[in-house]
């Protein structure tokens, strides 16, 4: 049973027990048939005041590329409180009254160009009566080559 | 100094390419030695699952391009590869052709419940109905000004 192999059609490894010849793709652990989600940067930023719109919701960090992408890049977050833990949860809190001033407002926002990337956090205490945000403001990134470029 | 430093990372053996008796295709971080690197410092193992994407594509919107302040509400039937009816399904909308968003967009504006708030309200989701069928619901809620151009749908399988 041939369990992996290298040769002109790639790279091809099955999961122990499987044969790359006869295993289903759910059973393989690297195929030659799918593209890999290659990370082109990674690192940490720091959000923090801004001046702009809804700056009274959300704290900001920008992260630029140079050089720029062809197009807007994928790009995924966690925040990170501590050494040991981490916050993921996205969740969308609307804030809409009978009448006055209506929000759409995301536990954290990214907004990629091509150029960069801004991640925007709701604030733990803003106008408004929002008091939900998370407690951090470093957050861990890693930009993923969009494969349709 | 750079360069002293580089010369000895080449030093390092870094990766072991095995076909038998057990295959192992290993690969380490610079300047770790492959036969005696832990857990966590490969990167690439005959063992990992490798996030692979066995679907990536831009799925468009029905109604991009409305501004109007029209409710809208659009699904998206989707055929996949069948390869896992329990993928990780990750939707990385496309707000315009300039940026995308993720996972929400934000927004704020002045109005009231029945004259609607106009601003950018719009939601992506979707649905797995089988391992071959993703379904992508595209919504735009009434008063809001502008609409998505799509989302990216990625498909990752799951490790087991």
């Amino acid at each position: 049973m041939t369990r992996a192999r290298i040769s002109n059609r790639g790279i091809e490894i099955a999961m122990p027990g499987y044969s790359v010849d006869t295993a289903p793709p759910s059973k393989m652990l690297f195929s030659p048939d799918y593209s890999a989600l290659r990370v082109a940067l990674t690192g940490t930023l720091t959000v923090a005041d801004y001046s702009g719109s809804m700056s009274d919701s959300y704290w900001r960090g920008i992260v630029s590329f140079n050089p720029a992408f062809q197009s807007p890049p994928v790009v995924l977050v966690s925040g990170r409180n501590s050494a040991t833990e981490s916050v993921q949860s996205p969740f969308v809190f609307n804030q809409i009254p009978p009448a006055g001033t209506g929000r759409k407002l995301p536990f954290y926002t990214i907004q990629t160009y091509r150029n960069r990337f801004e991640l925007y956090v709701l604030r733990v205490e803003a106008t408004g009566g929002v008091l939900i945000g998370p407690k951090t403001r470093v957050w861990r990134y890693w930009v993923l080559h969009n494969v349709l470029e | 100094m750079g360069g002293v430093q580089d010369a000895g990372n080449l030093m390092v053996k870094r990766a072991i390419i095995e076909m038998t008796p057990n295959p192992k295709i290993r690969v380490s971080r610079p300047g770790v030695n492959v036969d005696t690197a832990g857990e966590f410092d490969f990167l690439l193992h005959e063992n990992h699952l490798f996030a692979q994407p066995y679907f990536y594509r831009f799925v468009a919107c029905p109604f991009a391009g409305d501004t109007s302040n029209n409710n809208r509400d659009s699904t998206v039937n989707v055929s996949v590869p069948n390869v896992t009816s329990d993928p990780i399904v990750i939707l990385f909308p496309v707000s315009s052709a300039s940026a995308n968003i993720f996972p929400d967009i934000r927004a704020i504006a002045s109005g009231s419940v029945e004259s609607g708030f106009p601003m950018d309200n719009w939601l992506v989701g979707y649905t797995v109905v089988s391992a071959t069928l993703i379904r992508i619901r595209f919504q735009k809620f009434t008063g809001s000004r502008r609409s998505p151009n799509g989302t990216y749908m990625i498909l990752i399988r799951r490790a087991i």
